[in-house]
């Protein structure tokens, strides 16, 4: 495997706690589990690398937020389209926030635009779980103070998500 | 300092002067169109613009195939279906927008549909996914100051019944043309004069202190703000002077192109949400808004805005303000600034004065919240930021 394969293997397992975190920070903290509320069932979300690199899919469905797995969705109300890896892989380690990352033009998004916010707000929260302090203090100015144990999240994602 | 990365882009060419207008048909000619749309409103045909523009192509012996005049304040995607009807049947190749921020973006709308030739402009609603099948020549010439439409790859079209306001972000919605012609805005009255030139001065000072902002970016911020300076008071005690209405639209222009590359702020995320929950007109909520903003981001901003200050007041007063004071000196600016325009045609300072009432303030903050304007403010703002800066502002 090349540099290139083992930076998509890291991306994929990086989509798969951010996806499966972001479910269980939807039952567990609060303020994500108010955006989720304010998405439209069905709604959906999709982060994906191109030119058809990894991807990760969130719907909410009976009114909870789902992970769809590490694919693309196709009718996702809102699709986040990384132009590359090396784009990508900042924004997922934590070492970039979104919002550095849509003013360095390193991606695209097709869809609503409004939905957009609320799904950054909810993968921010997220983030904070996901990262320790040290990391997120760097690309937030404001890191949200976390509802829950890191610990919690972390388990819950990795067995019960 | 430089930003580790930035993009830029500006491909529009500006006919800038007086009788700009009669350079248009040889323009067109090069972007081979001789069939040409133009896109308006019955108000600018009613004062004679629209005569203006069709005098200028018949001068040079270019006719329209064909005039949209339908074009409401708050355009839809049902009137850039209906203009795409028009374009068609027509046998149109190339588009002219003649107006303000409205018309602009249907035309945008309409550029997206016949050069995507498609019925449905909804699947292009987003950033950077437009991919044109072919080019539409688009021209465009404003008749306010103050938008920058005319350079900016944004637009904004709501679609009623899914009750979304679609947004679409991509070069290929800059003009391949922008038409300044002195002609085209000395007919606004002095309050629009007033709120567009402020428009254009927000762009430019969030433009310049975004987190998008770039070396290319902020020289055409500066331009602008030096140009507002010394001509937005002018162009408003007197709409006849030609040289400060021709400066004016220089400046909006030049703003646009700011912003367009380094994207707007808080004042555009709250400016929005006024305009969406209170109908607060843009330019208005923007005077109303900028130095409230500016203070609340001058912790984090204040060396940016201090730089501004020369710019905004001049040399003299930037030399004798000390550099730890330049920023909120700058932010005193822009209040003369707007009360000087108060004093002149009534400029609205506050948000009662534009008939807001206090209940509506949770509502416009959870809005201005969902407004992407807010992830390229330099200071992260949350609910109750806003809030706070509403009720300052009220």
């Amino acid at each position: 495997m090349g540099m290139k394969g083992l930076k998509a293997l890291l991306i994929r397992i990086l989509l798969w706690f951010l996806g499966r975190g972001m479910c269980v920070c939807a039952r567990l903290d609060s303020r994500v589990a108010a955006e989720v509320s304010s998405w439209a069932e069905g709604a959906g979300l999709c982060l994906a690398i191109a030119p058809s690199g990894p991807a990760m899919s969130l719907a909410r469905q009976g009114g909870r937020l789902r992970f769809l797995g590490l694919r693309p969705l196709p009718d996702a109300t809102l699709l986040i389209t990384f132009k590359h890896l090396d784009g990508a892989l900042p924004v997922f380690l934590g070492q970039m926030s979104i919002a550095r990352a849509y003013a360095e033009r390193r991606m695209t998004m097709r869809g609503d635009l409004t939905f957009a916010m609320s799904a950054v707000r909810a993968i921010l929260v997220t983030e904070a779980y996901l990262f320790p302090g040290l990391i997120t203090r760097r690309i937030m100015q404001r890191v949200p103070v976390r509802e829950v144990s890191m610990a919690r999240v972390y388990l819950v994602t990795l067995f019960a998500a | 300092m430089l930003p580790r990365y930035y993009e830029f882009y500006n491909p529009v060419k500006v006919l800038s002067g007086e009788n700009a207008l009669e350079n248009l048909p040889h323009e067109l000619e090069h972007l081979h169109a001789s069939r040409p749309m133009l896109l308006t409103n019955r108000e600018l045909t009613q004062i004679g613009l629209t005569g203006v523009v069709e005098a200028a192509l018949k001068s040079a012996g270019l006719a329209l195939a064909a005039r949209f005049e339908d074009i409401p304040p708050d355009s839809s995607v049902h009137v850039v279906n209906a203009a795409g009807r028009l374009y068609r049947e027509a046998n149109c190749d190339a588009i002219i927008a003649l107006g303000g921020g409205s018309v602009i973006d249907t035309a945008k709308g309409l550029r997206i549909l016949i050069g995507q030739e498609t019925d449905d402009i909804m699947q292009y609603m987003g950033a950077d996914i437009v991919k044109p099948k072919r080019h539409v020549p688009f021209a465009v010439i404003p008749t306010t100051a103050g938008t920058g439409s005319e350079a900016t790859l944004v637009a904004v079209i709501a679609h009623p019944e899914r009750k979304v306001k679609m947004e679409f972000v991509s070069h290929h919605l800059l003009p391949d043309l922008a038409v300044l012609d002195p002609r085209m805005t000395q007919s606004l009255p002095p309050r629009l004069t007033a709120s567009t030139g402020m428009d254009a001065l927000v762009h430019a000072i969030e433009g310049y202190t975004c987190i998008q902002r770039n070396p290319l970016s902020d020289a055409y911020a500066w331009a602008a703000i030096e140009l507002i300076r010394e001509y937005l008071p002018r162009a408003v005690v007197n709409g006849r002077d030609t040289e400060a209405r021709l400066a004016m639209a220089n400046a909006a222009l030049m703003a646009g192109v700011a912003f367009s590359n380094s994207m707007v702020g808080l004042v555009h995320a709250i400016g929005h949400a006024c305009g969406g929950v209170a109908r607060v007109a843009h330019g208005d909520a923007m005077t109303i808004l900028l130095p409230h903003v500016m203070e609340y981001n001058l912790d984090v901003t204040g060396e940016r805005y201090g730089r501004l200050l020369l710019a905004l007041a001049g040399p003299d007063v930037y030399a004798a303000t000390p550099a730890a004071e330049r920023g909120a000196k700058a932010i005193a600016t822009v209040r003369e600034l707007s009360r000087r325009l108060n004093e002149a045609c009534g400029l609205p300072l506050r948000l009662q004065d534009v008939g807001v009432k206090e209940d509506l303030l949770p509502d416009i903050a959870r809005t201005a919240l969902n407004d992407g304007a807010l992830l390229m403010n330099p200071k992260e703002a949350g609910l109750d930021d806003v809030l706070q800066i509403l009720k300052q502002a009220l």
